[in-house]
């Protein structure tokens, strides 16, 4: 699905979707192809499962999202992330 | 303020304020390889904050993946006796899989004007903006 037709299908809902296509533009992320894998009672429960998933499932593109959004407008940022050391001198 | 090290890594315990709620954030990465302030979720919960319909999503993408974040304006990020006011953050999950429940990164660093002391291992202001 693309995201009129998600909006379509669950209007005024929290969601968990899952981008099947998806590209870069600069530095917004357009998912081209959408499944819905959950929907949620509010927004806590939406975040929740897309951290359980994302960890689960760290290869794929999921996001936790409200139908309300004209557009989904996702901005995309490089981090090369925190890299700890477990030595007994630290 | 002291720089606690853990996983070699210096923590301190900041203050978050949303919507006139405190809530006081242990384990903070003090992280000038980040360029953006993170907390996490389940604590910023506390003070009522938690994803809205509109929140600005972003991906942040990188070594090990990627992860999504929304960011919301707080009333105040406070670290020792140096506060910034009405201050965009990042919420996350933050599931690093170790303690970790907030990153001070360099917006907030810069906009603090922080020193940090490796030699005493303290976080520093200076008393007078420069």
């Amino acid at each position: 699905m693309r995201w009129p037709n998600v909006q379509a299908t669950y209007p005024n809902q929290w969601l968990v979707i899952e981008a099947l296509e998806a590209h870069t533009e600069g530095n917004r992320r357009v998912l081209d192809h959408i499944a819905v894998v959950e929907v949620c009672p509010d927004s806590v429960t939406a975040m929740q499962t897309y951290r359980r998933l994302h960890q689960q499932y760290p290869l794929r593109e999921f996001y936790f999202v409200h139908t309300s959004r004209t557009h989904l407008d996702i901005e995309e940022r490089r981090w090369v992330g925190i890299r700890r050391s477990d030595a007994a001198y630290a | 303020m002291r720089l606690t090290l853990k996983y070699g890594l210096p923590f301190i315990t900041a203050t978050l304020t949303y919507r006139k709620k405190k809530v006081e954030v242990s384990h903070v990465l003090v992280d000038t390889g980040s360029a953006r302030t993170t907390f996490a979720a389940d604590v910023v919960a506390q003070v009522g904050l938690i994803p809205e319909p509109e929140d600005t999503l972003l991906t942040v993408r990188g070594v090990g993946g990627a992860e999504v974040v929304f960011t919301r304006v707080v009333d105040r990020v406070q670290a020792g006796h140096r506060a910034v006011e009405q201050f965009e953050v990042e919420i996350g999950g933050m599931d690093y899989g170790f303690e970790v429940n907030g990153i001070l990164g360099m917006d907030f660093l810069r906009h603090a004007g922080a020193i940090i002391n490796l030699h005493k291992l303290q976080l520093e202001f200076p008393d007078v903006e420069t």
